[in-house]
């Protein structure tokens, strides 16, 4: 188990290899990359057996020490830490490999690889660590990967835009993270993270602090989870390949921010109000998402948006105290999300990158595949049983439920019932229905992208029973996570409840969008004023570009102005400008007529006789 | 007392041949004098106020010596300018003024 640290270091030296080696290695580098997270997959096994074995363990090593303060290397091996590793390395491999058929003959297919490899690496870094401050070099690792990859096609300007939003956005967050930790290490005098637990249970930190501690903790959090109201680079981060968008806005680094949360739950459960802002954000979240969603006509943007929504209901789970929960939320999501994903990377790559949904339909015929595994992740995601969405939800529900005003509840529900309703519409608009003529010579993918889509919708059919008490000795994964204090409710009214909103929005998905019996045009246009908002995303976008246009370009530009006036031309030209200036008048003195230079001596000569035999006797 | 007033007015018109002849070789000339004048000061004190008289005529034939080198030196080079522009005139020696 203290091999554990391998599962990142393998990839993170395929990292470096592709980048210096990468054009002699097998495959541009390729080969490399998805061995090393094959790698990683295996340690994450042999990791879990052991927990089961030997229970949670920690290990640390020093690292260097200033003053009377020791930085460590550590990792902590805990149900948490081993569910997170295995899923970040299972997602991480389909998707690589997925990537062999979906980035064949791109440029740079090796620098690809080697920023997967490194992203990879870091995400497991991220869950291993015990410490504060490796856990924000992971983070800024996993942001850089993140941005490393959605600019990938940075020749297209939409792209390397794209990319600077996701930084810039997650940057604010991250600045919140930072002094968060910081403001921890003041109040307790260390970095592991089970030290400033302890210190925080036990009352050695000031209220005040830790609701400030944890606040910006959660900023970070917000940030990279894409919470209301930095949720705003997720959609344009869709700019990226579909297989990142599967890997990293879908099952990891989006669910950094959760995973932040969950292992930072013993210092947000002592601070009541946090924990309300964290439920409250993540429904406002989930709730506009799931609107956006709803009248996206791009494939890609109605998998963000909805991703958004789900880490939005991952954030009110754990504001309500439902650890578990979110966390099964985030394995479901995870698979389901990456499947629905790498559906849509499918269907564009047989369409030549066509994204409208309403340039697609009847595709179900010529990608059968495909359309399957949509499928599959769609009912997942809609919450319908026995799928691990079901299950997943019925939890999240359980825990608002038991842990928050009522009011959560009834909004959870009309926001799963929108969640079924889009994702659903999805698949019929995208699967079912008429084939149109200029998409009638499209053909199913190749293997190596068929396959992990099948192994991924194979996990989400699995992984909801994983609740479940299915073998003796193994009491359901809500148990393991929670270390026996906590297992998987069966209130079988709520369940009916959710069952009756995902078969409703189901239903409703069906009406408008295959039996026609509605018509969605129609509705749309009786409603068009809250079409537009929605559609044009609720104008944060525009507010955001407004305080950027008026506020920092107008600063930025100032400071420039600054820099350029008096900085450069006063500061530094004007002193070589007064150098050159002086020796202009000064140079007259050089005549060139040799008697003047006499003269000059002579008269040295006698100015030094006067002061040397007349001023010094008089001064002395 | 008489031999500093010598040797003081000797200085002065070494002084004032390097400064305001317009040949070089005479300029030269001046000063030459000049170190002549100070030749006789450094006797003067010799004989008058040490006993030995010993330091200053040292001093003198150091001097002598001196003068000798730097003349030679200096003649060299009115001897190659005046092969270059056929004239000692240090009027005419302003190339290298602004």
């Amino acid at each position: 188990m203290e091999w554990a640290w391998l599962a990142p270091a393998l990839s993170f030296i395929a990292c470096v290899l592709i980048i210096t080696a990468g054009r002699y290695l097998p495959g541009k580098g390729s080969s490399v990359s998805i061995l090393a997270i094959a790698g990683g997959f295996a340690v994450s096994s042999y990791v879990f057996i052991d927990l089961l074995n030997k229970g949670v363990s920690t290990f640390s090593f020093f690292w260097f020490e200033i003053g009377d303060v020791t930085f460590r290397w550590g990792m902590t091996i805990d149900p948490l830490a081993v569910v997170m590793l295995a899923l970040v390395s299972l997602v991480a491999l389909l998707v690589q490999i997925y990537s062999l058929g979906y980035m064949a003959g791109q440029q740079r297919f090796g620098w690809y690889f080697a920023a997967h490899a490194m992203f990879a690496g870091a995400m497991l870094a991220l869950v291993l660590v015990n410490n504060w401050l490796l856990l924000y070099m992971a983070w800024e690792l996993v942001g850089l990967g993140s941005y490393l990859l959605i600019g990938f096609w940075y020749e297209r300007r939409s792209a390397s835009e794209a990319a600077k939003k996701a930084f810039i956005t997650t940057r604010i967050g991250d600045v919140g993270l930072l002094i968060g930790i910081l403001i921890l290490f003041k109040a307790t005098g260390t970095f592991d993270m089970a030290e400033t637990f302890k210190a925080a249970v036990n009352g050695d930190i000031a209220p005040s602090t830790l609701t400030w501690a944890t606040l910006l903790i959660f900023l970070g959090a917000m940030g990279k989870s894409a919470q209301f109201p930095f949720h705003v680079w997720l959609p344009d981060a869709m700019e990226g390949p579909t297989p990142v968008s599967a890997l990293i806005h879908a099952a990891t680094m989006v669910a950094a921010g959760v995973y932040l949360v969950a292992r930072a739950l013993p210092l947000f459960e002592l601070v009541p109000n946090t924990m309300t802002i964290i439920a409250t954000i993540g429904l406002i979240t989930a709730g506009i998402a799931a609107t956006m969603a709803l009248v996206m006509t791009d494939l890609k943007r109605i998998l963000a948006y909805s991703t958004i929504s789900h880490l939005g209901f991952m954030m009110l789970a754990l504001g309500s105290g439902g650890f578990a929960a979110a966390i099964f939320h985030l394995v479901a999501h995870g698979f389901s999300k990456a499947l629905l994903f790498l559906g849509a990377g499918s269907v564009m790559h047989a369409l030549n990158d066509e994204t409208d949904i309403r340039k697609m339909g009847g595709l179900r015929n010529r990608m059968p595949v495909t359309a399957t595994t949509f499928l599959i992740g769609a009912i997942s995601l809609a919450g319908i049983p026995p799928l691990a969405g079901f299950f997943s939800k019925d939890e999240i529900l359980n825990a608002i439920l038991g842990g928050r005003h009522i009011f959560f509840f009834l909004l959870t529900l009309l926001i799963a019932f929108i969640s079924a309703l889009y994702i659903m519409r999805a698949t019929l608009l995208v699967f079912y229905g008429n084939l149109l003529k200029e998409n009638e010579k499209c053909h199913e993918s190749p293997r190596t992208m068929t396959i992990p889509m099948i192994l991924l919708a194979f996990g989400t059919i699995i992984i909801g029973f994983s609740g479940l008490k299915i073998a003796n000795g193994y009491d359901g994964l809500i148990y393991f996570l929670t270390e026996g204090h906590h297992t998987i409710d069966f209130n079988i009214a709520l369940m009916v409840i959710s069952i009756i909103t995902a078969l409703a929005g189901t239903a409703t998905a069906l009406a408008f969008y295959h039996q026609r019996r509605y018509s969605s045009e129609a509705l749309r246009d009786r409603f068009n004023w809250l079409h537009q908002i929605i559609a044009n995303k609720y104008y944060i976008d525009t507010c955001y570009q407004w305080v950027i246009d008026r506020i920092v370009l107008v600063a930025a530009r100032g400071v420039a102005l600054f820099d350029r006036v008096v900085i450069n031309d006063k500061g530094i030209n004007g002193t070589a400008d007064s150098v050159k200036m002086s020796g202009n008048k000064i140079r007259y003195m050089e005549t060139g007529m040799v008697y003047n230079y006499a003269l000059a001596m002579v008269l040295g000569i006698v100015a030094i006789a006067v002061f040397w035999w007349v001023i010094i006797p008089q001064i002395v | 007392m008489h031999l500093q007033i010598l040797s003081a007015a000797l200085f002065c018109i070494g002084v004032y041949g390097v400064l305001a002849k317009r040949n070089a070789v005479l300029i030269l000339m001046g000063i030459e004098l000049m170190l002549n004048a100070v030749n006789i000061n450094l006797i003067g004190f010799a004989v008058f106020s040490d006993p030995q008289g010993m330091l200053g005529q040292i001093i003198a034939i150091f001097v002598i010596t001196v003068a000798a080198a730097e003349v030679g030196l200096a003649l060299a080079i009115i001897l190659r300018l005046y092969r270059k522009r056929s004239s000692v005139n240090v009027d005419e020696l302003d190339i290298m003024k602004w």
